[in-house]
């Protein structure tokens, strides 16, 4: 009964909380006098369904990327090798210190000129990915440190080899760790993402920019492309949740 | 058991850079079946046994123990937090003792049943209490069937009625022949329990801790031979 009444509670608060959201956007929206029209959805769909597209390629491989740079930075910063320390401490601090609004014109013009990749796509994919890393790597720092020593001792007491414990003990709980904060990082990407418009990847914001430019439609444009943003963080955000109770163990 | 210990010392690197000689010169030469180790906080008991049990290694000095597997309980949180009771048991016994599958599972579940920790074997430590923790990393200790047990403070983390249920169940292995060093707080157990009893603390004259009296643990602690040994016992059991 107890569960019961605190369910009806937490529907009427959750329904009230929209409510207040819903009136406060109509307002806004009446106010500003427009009528709604969503018809470019249609008519530009192919194009909008193209730059989903890029935007979720962009983001996949931007993961897969700077998962292996941020593994490679955390691994060289918890490392002994003072050398390769300082060179990830520099490229950490750099990218956590500086915009992403100015590596992305920074990076590309190097890219693009010192090393000649013309791809747009590609030198996105490069600047995104050691953007993200950066951020990886601390999240995985973080979670080798927080490993707590007594788990490796009671690893040797049981007669675990080195490889073994970090097979069976170091990597599992480390994984558990950070599963959580990655997914949520994934999402940054994807939202980052975004900012590559700048130097005119044509992925899901500069679609946009584009079709919202020709019909001057910018409140139902932006609106929708929220939505669209929003139907891929939010399983990812539903994702994070489920991990973090899988593993509550850590705690 | 025979174990000799000739002329050990350990040092830490504290986090300031400096040495700090937590053991000095401890020497011992004995038949143990079982063995309780006492002394003052700080005192460098958990050191010693660690370096017993070869989880680190001495910076000087060298020890022989007669025997082939031996089993560690730590204070807390010794189980695998990401396994389940059981698998913390399973696990070894498959990686280390190259049990198959089905034989771990069986030595594993013939020891959950019999210490009434059966229906905890598929909960993952966080979800157990103190004292059913302490019990399956006893389970875990023993189930490769060691020939010495280390263990370190294996209740001072408990409540009383925990503490009991644990002790009980080391009683238990003993009367079944387990040989064991215990590092405790619990002078009942040392003194009822265990056969033997070792001091170890630093003296005033040294730097470090040693084993200042090794003896039969009645003899200890109804008439210690050392004053310092008489003055600790005196302070710890007025209540
Ligand atoms: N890894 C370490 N690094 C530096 N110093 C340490 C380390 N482990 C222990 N020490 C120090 O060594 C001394 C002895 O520690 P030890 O844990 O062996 O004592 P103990 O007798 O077990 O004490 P307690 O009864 O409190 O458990 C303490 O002063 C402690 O601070
Ligand atoms: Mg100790």
């Amino acid at each position: 009964m107890v569960l019961r009444s605190q369910l009806i509670k937490k529907v009427v608060n959750a329904l009230l909380a929209s409510l207040l959201v819903l009136a406060l956007v109509w307002i806004s929206v009446l106010r500003l006098g427009v009528s709604f029209d969503f018809s470019f959805i249609i008519q530009f769909k192919s194009r909008i369904l193209q730059g989903f597209l890029m935007t979720v390629a962009l983001s996949l491989i931007g993961f897969v990327l700077s998962l292996f740079i941020g593994i490679i930075a955390a691994l060289w910063q918890n490392g002994k090798i003072l050398f390769l320390k300082y060179i990830s401490s520099i490229y950490i601090n750099f990218i956590r210190g500086t915009p992403l609004i100015m590596q992305i014109y920074l990076f590309y013009y190097i890219i693009g000129t010192a090393w000649g990749v013309n791809n747009r796509f590609v030198s996105g994919v490069l600047i995104l990915s050691v953007f993200e890393g950066a951020y990886i790597a601390e999240i995985i720092r973080a979670g080798i440190q927080g490993l707590a020593p007594t788990q490796v001792e009671a690893a040797r007491a049981v007669g675990f080899t080195k490889s073994q414990t970090i097979k069976l003990v170091i990597i599992p709980q480390l994984i558990a760790r950070i599963l959580p904060a990655l997914v949520g990082q994934f999402s940054s990407i994807i939202k980052d993402s975004s900012l590559l418009s700048i130097i005119a990847v044509i992925e899901l914001t500069q679609t946009i920019r584009e079709i919202s430019a020709l019909n001057f439609r910018l409140f139902e444009s932006y609106l929708f492309l929220g939505v669209l943003y929003l139907c891929l963080t939010i399983p990812l955000a539903i994702v994070g949740k489920i991990f973090e109770k899988q593993f509550s163990f850590e705690t | 058991m025979r174990i000799t210990i000739k002329d050990l010392s350990h040092s830490f690197v504290t986090p300031e850079g400096k040495m700090k000689k937590v053991l000095s010169h401890v020497d011992f030469d004995d038949d143990i079946s079982t063995l309780s180790l006492i002394g003052p906080s700080g005192g460098g008991k958990s050191t010693l046994l660690r370096i017993l049990a070869g989880l680190i290694k001495p910076t000087e000095g060298e020890f022989f123990i007669e025997c082939k597997k031996t089993g560690f309980v730590f204070q807390q949180n010794g189980l695998f937090k990401h396994w389940t009771g059981l698998e913390n048991i399973t696990i070894p016994l498959e990686k280390v003792h190259k049990y198959t599958h089905t034989e771990a599972l069986e030595r594993a579940e013939e020891l959950l049943d019999r210490f009434g920790l059966l229906k905890d074997a598929y909960k993952k430590p966080s979800e157990l209490s103190g004292g059913q923790q302490q019990r399956i990393a006893i389970a875990r200790a023993v189930a490769p069937r060691p020939n010495l047990l280390f263990l370190d403070e294996p209740t001072s983390a408990l409540d009383p009625e925990y503490t009991v249920e644990v002790l009980d169940m080391i009683n238990e292995l003993k009367d079944e022949g387990l040989n064991f060093i215990i590092v405790t707080h619990e002078m009942g157990f040392a003194k009822l329990a265990c056969e033997k009893t070792g001091f170890l603390s630093e003296t005033v004259l040294s730097q470090g801790a040693r084993l200042i009296e090794v003896g039969k643990s009645r003899e200890i602690f109804e008439h210690p031979k050392e004053p310092i040994v008489k003055n600790f016992l005196d302070k710890i059991l007025m209540w």
